[in-house]
């Protein structure tokens, strides 16, 4: 059998080959398993890829919720759920992390992939709404930096998880924290936003636009009031339409400051509104370079506050005047006062000692001795002329040779026996008696140098002190028995003594001296301080303590050197001089403790308006705006450039728009109150505060009484007006009475007038006021007393030594009864007939204005007519210690506006084309914010937006020097109040106490 | 004897067989550099950040002036879906040319980024075959001989993906449903309200540019939209939308099977990005 052919245990290589095929097969399987491995590498490999696209997918979620966050951003949290889930202090990064959150969600769930049979899904935990809890967490899990100076913005995203599941198992998952950098400056732009609207919101007292506004309208209010003070026809000082334009600018300003540039709409708008309500009013009123009108809105000129009131001694002066008068016999007299002294000198020159004694015989007791003596004095001589003596002057000298006679008289005794023994011896004596005299004046004449002045006359011819030699000789040596007589006791006993002797002043003395303080009063009168008006206005001035500082200091310069040759009389006169300066200056020592007490009660005052009263300074402490704000350009979007966009641009009264379309109606934006507080003597505010400052309630001066009756006489008939005229009329027409008896007893006391010459003098001075108005206007600026020293002086013809102090006692005489309460006239009746006739006034003038142009109206104002009825009406407080010291008129404007942006948007270039322009724009309006936080389709109340608005009260002080005008609002409401006050139409609802106005 | 040869035979069949099983599950082993280009290039745009200066380019030739400067910042994958979406053709016509200087500059800072031998293709398409979309190509086509890698990765664009209120339309209205959510989607897309109101109100040059560009979009749909102000852009934006949808119920009608086919094929919120890459 072959093996060919042999076919046991024979394996086919099919067999073999089928085996192969099998295992190959198995293998190939086996190789085919491996296929998951590969699968799972592509799964991992996807894992990783992911995370890119999820950081490309969380930079497009945060530049959708920043654009999202900036339109819309919350600045109040909402009471809800997701709203108590933002913190409140810082809910707009809160909503914007949330915001980050669920854009981020969202746009992870488009990354959802499937590799193979598995799916890959990129997830943060989701929100649910109805824990604040779980908001909380959300919010947490993203976290903001603002880098490169704020021009972009770092977001850490944390507890994303990329995971890939296969048929609902999980086969793969990873978690991750991302983090981006997106170019957006919204952390920047909203930081800027809230510290814009932050300082918009500030009153006076903080930086920014109370400050502003304030700093604004010091200017426009000064230069009116001067305006008005100086003659323009300006009847309200401080009307609304100049408190917009103030307000704009200081917005303006505001603006420039927070994002480095304004708005373009609002500045042009400004510049509209400047030259519509300047070139019109201030500018023509005011008398002002046209170019200055635009600084005085930006806030670049402010002249006007540092206007200055001048003060002059004036009134002290005729007080001290009056004093010093009544004095100068006695001031004279102690100039020329001598103090003398006689003394005596004995010497003996001889003669027997006293005989000793001698008994009668022994056993003799002396008991008992008696002396007597007899003086005699003869011889000598006398020396009569006047001598130097040191500092003192011998007048005389006397000497005289005393001889004294004396016995003495013993008595012994012995045994009961006495015998007297008797014995005599003679003494000699030279004795020299001498009187001198100094110059020794009281008060503040300077004496004599030497003994020349006993002896020569003066240089100008008077007597000197030559009569006083004979005058103390008579006193010490004559009125005392004579030379011999002193002599004869001054052996015996102590004869100095001392008198006072007073120089016989020359006739013309008097005369001389009272010239002279006239001539000085008029130099001390003129004397004057300047301080400015803006200190004295804020109850800051004293200017009577300056105006003492200021004597003092020229007290040499106004009293002249005195020389070593002026004669006892010039030395007189001199110390007349001095003590009148010394009258002066206490005088005003006193005015400045008034003063210093009126300031005191300013203040309080002024605090009682309820307004902070602004330094002025505050103008002056605003800082330039830099021109251009950002980052240095170093962040990945570049510099910054912020633009704000206020809508309207422009905040408006309301009404009919200036600038626009005739007659389109804009929105109110702008409440505006503007309430003038002195416009006396009519508000009741003004009565309030005046009274208070006054220290009276129920009185007014005779000068606003009699202002009120000239005003009122001009305006024409009204019933009510011509009974409360009449009443004001007898108030007057008393109080002038009470002046009448003032100013006659003072010429009674000060002059030799005699009763009938004084009485037909007085009444010939009040005679030339026609009407009871002008002449109490004349009583209180110093005409009336002027007129009855004219017409006594005219009957007396006196010197102008002698007028002067009459003329002082009149004045001071006048005051006096002015302040007096006969002199004072009840504030009711003033102002009641002010009122009135300031409502006829107005009423005359709509009528006859109602037909005319603007400009035309213009005219009627300063018709002479209506001049009169309203230009001179007194307006202001004035400021006075007392009415005789009246330097200055102040009056203060409180000033209320409240308004904001209906909408204020700031831009910011940057970032791809997106169909707008490439923008963000940040938006701050009244609206609510809503978000879809749980992705149900309907969105949840995060919080609310607010648009920027301010409530902002300041007050405006200004002061005019004293005259008859005064300043203040004489022409339009007292308390002007805009269209939309109190509530403008873009106040949000909580502001005020307005109504839900806004949206 | 011819039973073994037929043995032999079947045998070495056999053999062949399971070289070819396995030879046929082996895993292959491709050239790694040529393909490890492309997912690192795509990993370059997708992570690597650049700043892009341009200007918004002004109506009627003017030069720009510095109010049309811009700068935006972002990664390079971000800035080309920007670019192509703001590149969209409507039947093959610019709608816009205001952002050609961003697309230019675009252009320039990837092919600066990437490197020869490839090509970047960034392709924003709302639907497959619509009427319009937008695309930018960075660097040159391969050539025809090479081998060529490629890798796709999606970027969001702006539009948003409307995915559920597209299949809710479909199932109420069927393809008129989806395109008026896909219309609406676009046009709120090519004019967001809120930004395009805001840009309107501003000053110029932002409003003119912005009429500009509906007036060429309206156009394209031969709608007259007029002059359009900043209280009226719902409204336009609206009548612009009812226009599109007319559209896209055409396109949907024609490339789609059925609604619901039509609504799952959104790709509005999705840019994609081809990197393609080759060897010599």
């Amino acid at each position: 059998m072959s093996f060919v052919a042999d076919e046991r245990a024979r394996v086919p290589f099919a067999v073999v080959g089928a085996l192969l095929l099998v295992s190959a097969s198995a293998h190939a399987a086996t190789l085919a398993g491996r296929e998951g491995a590969v699968v799972d590498r592509r799964v991992a490999v996807t894992l990783d890829r992911v995370e890119a696209e999820a950081t490309a997918a969380l930079r497009t979620a945060v530049r959708e919720a920043v654009v999202d966050a900036a339109a819309s951003p919350v600045i109040r949290p909402a009471n809800t759920t997701v709203g108590r889930a933002l913190n409140a202090s810082s809910p707009f990064r809160d909503a914007l992390r949330l915001r980050i959150h669920l854009a981020a969600k969202r746009h992870f769930e488009r990354l959802d992939r499937r590799v193979g049979g598995a799916r890959v899904a990129v997830t943060v935990p989701p929100v649910g709404r109805d824990s604040t809890p779980a908001v909380r967490a959300a919010v947490r899990r993203v976290s903001l930096t603002a880098l490169d100076g704020g021009s972009s913005l770092r977001v850490t995203l944390s507890n994303v998880s990329a995971s890939a599941t296969r048929d609902g198992h999980p086969i793969a998952r990873k978690q991750f924290v991302l983090a981006v950098t997106v170019a957006s400056p919204v952390l920047l732009v909203h930081d800027r936003v809230e510290s814009f609207a932050n300082r918009v919101g500030n009153g006076p007292t903080e930086p920014g636009f109370g400050r502003g506004l304030t700093a604004r309208l010091y200017p426009l209010v000064w230069a009116r009031a001067y305006g008005q003070f100086g003659g323009a026809p300006i009847g309200n000082v401080l009307a609304n339409r100049h408190v917009e334009l103030a307000a704009n600018g200081a917005l303006l300003a505001e603006q420039r400051r927070a994002f480095g540039r304004g708005d373009p709409a609002a500045r042009h708008g400004l510049e509209e509104l400047t030259a519509a309500v300047l070139a019109g009013d201030i500018v023509a009123a005011a008398g002002l370079p046209p170019e200055t009108a635009g600084g005085l809105v930006e806030g670049h000129t402010r002249p006007q506050p540092e206007e200055t009131v001048s003060v002059d001694v004036d009134r002290s002066a005729d007080a001290a005047l009056l004093a010093t008068t009544a004095d100068l016999e006695d001031i004279l007299r102690d100039a020329y006062r001598v103090a003398v002294r006689r003394s005596a000198t004995v010497r003996a020159s001889g003669g027997e000692s006293p005989p000793a004694p001698v008994a009668p015989g022994p056993g003799w007791t002396l008991v008992g001795n008696r002396t007597t003596e007899t003086v005699t004095a003869g011889g000598g001589w006398t020396d009569r002329t006047v001598r130097s003596n040191g500092r003192r002057a011998t007048f005389a000298t006397y000497v005289r040779d005393v001889t004294a006679e004396r016995t003495i008289r013993r008595t012994w005794r012995r045994a009961g026996r006495t015998v007297e023994v008797r014995q005599n011896w003679t003494v000699t004596y030279r004795v020299e008696i001498r009187v001198t005299g100094r110059h020794a004046p009281t008060g503040d004449a300077r004496p004599v140098p030497d003994e020349s002045a006993f002896v020569r006359e003066g240089p100008d011819g008077s007597p000197n002190l030559r009569d006083v030699p004979a005058r103390a000789l008579e006193l010490l040596v004559d009125g005392a028995g004579g030379p011999t007589a002193l002599a004869r006791r001054a052996v015996g006993e102590d004869v100095n003594a001392s008198g006072t002797v007073f120089g016989r002043r020359p006739t013309g003395l008097r005369a001389h001296a009272l010239a002279e303080l006239a001539r000085l009063r008029n130099r001390v009168a003129s004397v004057e301080t300047t301080v400015p008006a803006s200190d004295l206005a804020a109850g800051r001035a004293n200017p009577a303590a300056d105006l003492a500082a200021e004597l003092r200091e020229r007290r040499g310069d106004l009293l002249g050197r005195p020389t070593e040759d002026d004669g006892v009389s010039g030395r007189a006169v001199a110390a007349a001089r001095a003590a009148y300066l010394a009258a002066v200056i206490g005088e005003l020592d006193r005015r400045a403790d008034r003063t210093r007490a009126r300031n005191g009660r300013l203040v309080g005052a002024l605090g009682n308006v309820d307004a902070d009263v602004p330094d002025v300074e505050v103008g002056r402490a605003l800082t330039p705006p830099r021109r251009r704000l950002g980052t240095d350009g170093r962040g990945p979007g570049g510099p910054v450039a912020l633009s704000p966009d206020g809508a309207p641009a422009v905040l408006s009264r309301g009404g009919v728009s200036r600038t626009g379309a005739a007659g389109s109606e804009v929105p109110t934006t702008l409440a505006v109150r503007n309430a003038n507080v002195f416009s006396l003597p009519t508000e009741a505010v003004g009565e309030a505060v005046a009274g208070s400052l006054l220290g009276s309630r129920e009185a007014v001066g005779l000068r606003v009484a009699a202002r009120t009756l000239l005003d009122s006489d001009a305006v024409g008939g009204n019933a009510t007006l011509e009974t409360r005229r009449e009443r004001l009329a007898s108030a007057v027409a008393s109080s002038l009475a009470s002046l009448r008896t003032a100013v006659d007893r003072a010429l009674r006391l000060g002059t030799a007038l005699p009763e009938a010459e004084r009485r037909a003098a007085v009444d010939a001075a009040f005679a030339r006021w026609d009407g009871l108005g002008p002449r109490a206007l004349a009583a209180t600026n110093g005409s009336l007393a002027a007129a009855v020293l004219e017409e006594a002086d005219a009957r007396a013809d006196w010197t102008s030594a002698e007028r002067v102090p009459v003329a002082a006692r009149v004045r001071v005489a006048l005051a006096a009864a002015r302040r007096s309460s006969a002199g004072r006239v009840d504030a009711v009746l003033v102002g009641r007939t002010a009122t009135t006739a300031r409502a006829v006034a107005r009423r005359v003038v709509a009528d006859r204005t109602a037909a005319l142009t603007e400009r035309a109206a213009r005219r009627v104002l300063a018709d002479r007519w209506l001049g009169r009825a309203l230009g001179p009406v007194l307006a202001g407080l004035p400021v006075a210690p007392v009415p005789g010291y009246w330097y200055a008129t102040l009056n203060v404007w409180v000033v209320t506006v409240r308004g904001g942006y209906e909408r204020f948007a700031v831009t910011v270039p940057g970032g791809p084309p997106d169909g707008a322009g490439a923008r963000t724009v940040y938006v701050r309006e009244e609206s609510t914010v809503r978000v879809d936080v749980d992705g149900d389709g309907t969105s949840e109340t995060l919080g609310r937006s607010a648009p920027v608005w301010f409530d902002v009260t300041t007050a405006v002080v200004v002061a005019v020097p004293p005259s008859g005008r005064g300043v203040g609002d004489v022409l339009g409401p007292v308390d002007e109040r805009s269209p939309g006050w109190p509530c403008p139409d873009t106040l949000p609802a909580r502001a005020g106490n307005c109504p839900a106005t806004g949206g | 004897m011819t039973s073994t040869v037929l043995d032999v035979v079947v045998c070495l069949l056999l053999v062949s067989g399971a070289v070819v099983v396995l030879a046929g599950t082996a895993p292959g082993s491709p050239s790694p550099s040529a393909a490890a280009k492309a997912p690192a290039v795509a990993e370059t745009l997708a992570t690597s950040t650049a700043t892009v200066e341009y200007d918004l380019v002004p109506t009627d030739g003017d030069p720009p002036t510095p109010e049309h400067g811009r700068v935006a910042h972002g990664t390079l994958a971000e800035l080309l879906a920007a670019a192509t979406v703001a590149g969209v053709e409507v039947d093959g016509t610019r709608a816009t040319t205001t952002a050609d200087g961003f697309r230019a500059a675009v252009r320039s800072v990837v092919a600066a980024s990437t490197g020869r031998r490839m090509q970047v293709i960034a392709r924003w398409e709302p639907y497959p075959g619509a009427h319009l979309a937008g695309e930018l190509t960075v660097g040159p086509s391969p050539p025809r001989t090479a081998t060529v890698h490629a890798v796709t990765l999606s970027v969001p664009a702006r539009f948003h993906s409307p995915s559920e209120e597209a299949r809710a339309g479909a199932g109420r209205d069927g393809y008129a449903g989806v395109a008026r959510v896909v219309a609406r989607t676009l046009v709120a897309g090519l004019f967001p309200p809120a930004a395009t109101r805001l840009a309107l109100a501003d000053d110029d040059p932002l409003p003119t540019l912005v009429r500009k560009r509906y007036r060429r979009v309206g156009a394209a749909y031969g709608v007259r939209l007029g002059t359009v102000r900043p209280p009226s852009v719902t409204a336009t934006n609206s009548r612009l939308a009812d226009a599109v949808a007319t559209r896209v119920e055409a396109d949907l009608r024609r490339g789609m099977q059925s609604p619901r086919e039509a609504a799952d094929a959104l790709a509005l919120g999705k840019v994609r990005i081809v990197v393609r890459t080759w060897s010599a």
